[in-house]
Formats: structure tokens, sequence, C-alpha cells
């Protein structure tokens, strides 16, 4: 990440924030199996969401670069397919991020409330990566703010930040 | 009478002895992507090959069913039928690991898994449709839980935990079954 390469990057950094959560999420329930009977689903869970994470990672760069040498090309054609595929990329780790954000309020109304923290602390990163997701949606739809993924990630970001305030309100 | 789909392994083979087509019908549908699986996965034939395999498995099913000592046997003797039947088409095609030994190395553990994977599948087959259905959206479909949510008419807040509950039906289905879990299971 701190190399002078172009990439990994931003959507790197903003997934590796997601993956964290999805983990905090798993500590959160692995360490409540005592009082929490489904700490085994929201396990499960997380651990669909950490593997679609760094697919969604993966695809994410790959797209940045691709859009990257469009733009440094001056391709018009070019630019016109790969820039919005770049903010579909960002937009798919903004929805995984915004799932884990509610899998940690799951976790936090069911978990052993010693842990309520660690499930508040996965949704304030998720939150943030959702944004990270939408930002990067908004840069590469510049043109195009009316854009229904714009909107879309406007939403997530706003469900996301909704669920990690609710949770830092409860303690 | 129950819908044919829902009922036993055991219960399908007596029906198949018995001379109902609709169970015979469903044993293949039932078995034949874990037929194709040991046959391709667990020993690399070829797709022509493995459908080659697939058809006589079921030939010999159907002419040997009869001689199954127990019922609720038949999907290990259905699997020891194909992997018999791969290893006579890897002899046959004379291929260079035509040596028994290198062709069966790692089956056991392709087979374990596909033997969970077969489980997994039938204990989801007996779950409500709703849990089906969700546990489907989720894990194979990769679908969020906004897009579950609006699918199925659910606030999208109540599609983890739904998930959840759906998830710990199937894990107490596949304990009757199997006995207990181990935690890498859950």
């Amino acid at each position: 990440m701190r190399s002078e390469e172009r990439s990994p990057a931003a959507g790197s950094a903003g997934t590796a924030a997601a993956a964290l959560a999805a983990a905090l999420v798993t500590k959160t329930a692995r360490r409540s199996r005592q009082v929490w009977p489904e700490a085994g689903g929201a396990i499960a869970q997380a651990a669909a969401l950490e593997a679609r994470l760094w697919k969604a990672g993966d695809e994410l760069e790959a797209s940045y670069r691709r859009a990257v040498e469009a733009l440094e090309s001056g391709d018009q054609t070019a630019i016109a397919e790969l820039v919005p595929a770049a903010a579909e990329a960002s937009l798919e780790l903004a929805r995984i991020a915004a799932d884990v954000s509610e899998l940690a309020v799951d976790a936090a109304h069911h978990c052993d409330q010693a842990h309520h923290a660690d499930a508040t602390v996965a949704a304030v990163l998720a939150a943030a990566a959702a944004r990270t997701g939408a930002h990067l949606v908004a840069v590469n739809l510049l043109s195009r703010p009316d854009d229904a993924r714009s909107s879309e990630a406007r939403l997530l970001v706003e469900r996301s930040h909704q669920a990690a305030e609710m949770l830092a309100g409860e303690r | 009478m129950a819908a044919i789909s829902s009922i036993t392994d055991a219960g399908l083979v007596a029906r198949c002895r018995a001379g109902d087509d609709d169970a015979w019908e469903e044993l293949v549908r039932r078995f034949s992507r874990y037929v194709l699986a040991i046959a391709q996965q667990a020993y690399r034939l070829s797709p022509a090959d493995a459908e080659d395999v697939f058809q006589d498995v079921f030939a010999r099913t159907y002419e040997r069913l009869g001689d199954l000592r127990n019922d609720d046997a038949v999907r290990p003797w259905i699997a020891q039928l194909t992997r018999r039947l791969c290893i006579d088409r890897i002899r046959a095609g004379a291929r260079e690991t035509a040596d028994t030994d290198l062709a069966e190395a790692g089956v056991d553990d392709t087979l374990d898994e596909l033997d969970e994977a077969l489980s997994v599948q039938e204990a989801l087959a007996s779950m409500s449709e709703p849990c089906r259905d969700i546990l489907d959206r989720f894990f194979r479909r990769d679908e969020s839980y906004a897009a579950i949510g609006a699918a199925l008419g659910l606030p999208s807040g109540t599609i983890a935990s739904r998930i959840s509950r759906c998830l710990g039906k199937l894990r107490d289905l596949l304990m009757e079954e199997n006995g207990p879990l181990t935690r890498h299971e859950e």
C-alpha cells in the first residue's frame, strides 16, 4: 500500500477496513456462543461477506487500473466503457460494507454485551468502507452525478452511518 | 403420500424396487450431480468420459439395486460403484494415470467434501421454502441484504437475523443426520 505504484490504493484500503469489520463481527460472535445460540450463523455470514469483499477489492483495483489507462490514452470509447466500470466496482464495495454494518448491528444486539464495543467498532469501520466505496463511485461518475449508482451509493452510506451511530449511542 | 423429492433415500430405494418409474427418475435426479462430481472432480475425467461413467452407473444401479443390503446406504453404494467405473475408464483409456494408486490419490478427501455438500443439499431440500430461499439468495447468489429484503418484502435490517435462524435450523437437521458438527463445519 505504501509503495510508489499506482495500485493498490484507496479501493484496497476500503476493502481492508470492511474486512477488518467482518473479522470483528466474527470475534464478537465467537465470544458470545454461550448467550447467542445463533452466533454460528453470524460467523458464517461474516465469512461469506469477507470472501466477497476480497473478490470485490481485486476487481476494484483492476478496474481502477484499466480506467486510468483509458484516461491516459484519451481513447473516448475506452473511457466511456472503463470509467463507469470502475464506478460499478466501487459501488460493490459500498454494498458489501453496508451489509457488514448491518451484520454488526445484529451481532451487537445479540452478543455477550461485554463485546458490544467490538461490534460497534465493526459498524464504524464498515461505515467508513461504505463511504470509501461511495466516494470512489462519485469520483468515477463525476460527469454524471444523477446516475442511479450515485443515488444507491448515497443510500448505502446513510444506512451504514445510521447503524454505526445507533450502536455508538447505545453505550 | 409425501412428495417424492422429500422422501428418504431408503424410501426411494424401496419404491424403485417396487418398479415405481417416478422413483427411478428421482433417484437419478438426486444422485446425478454427485456421480458427475466424483468422475470429474475426484478422478478428473473428461466431460465425455464422465458422461459415459454416469450412464454406466445408473444402468448398473438399475440392474443391481436388489443386491443392496441396506437401503439407507444407497449413497455410499453409488459412490463405490462410481469409483470402480472411473478406475475402469482410466485403465481402458490407457492414460498415464493408469496406475490405480495414482488415480486414487486425494479421492477420499474429495469424496468427503462431496458427501458433505450432498448432505447440506439434502438438508436444504427438507427445509421450509422461505429458509431455503433466503439461504440460497445470500450464500449461492451473493445477494445483498437490501436485495434480499426487496425481493422478499422484508426490512433489510432483519435479513441477517433471519439467515442466522435458518442456518441454525440447517445445523440442527445436519446434526440429526450426522451427529454433532465440529466448529469448522459450523
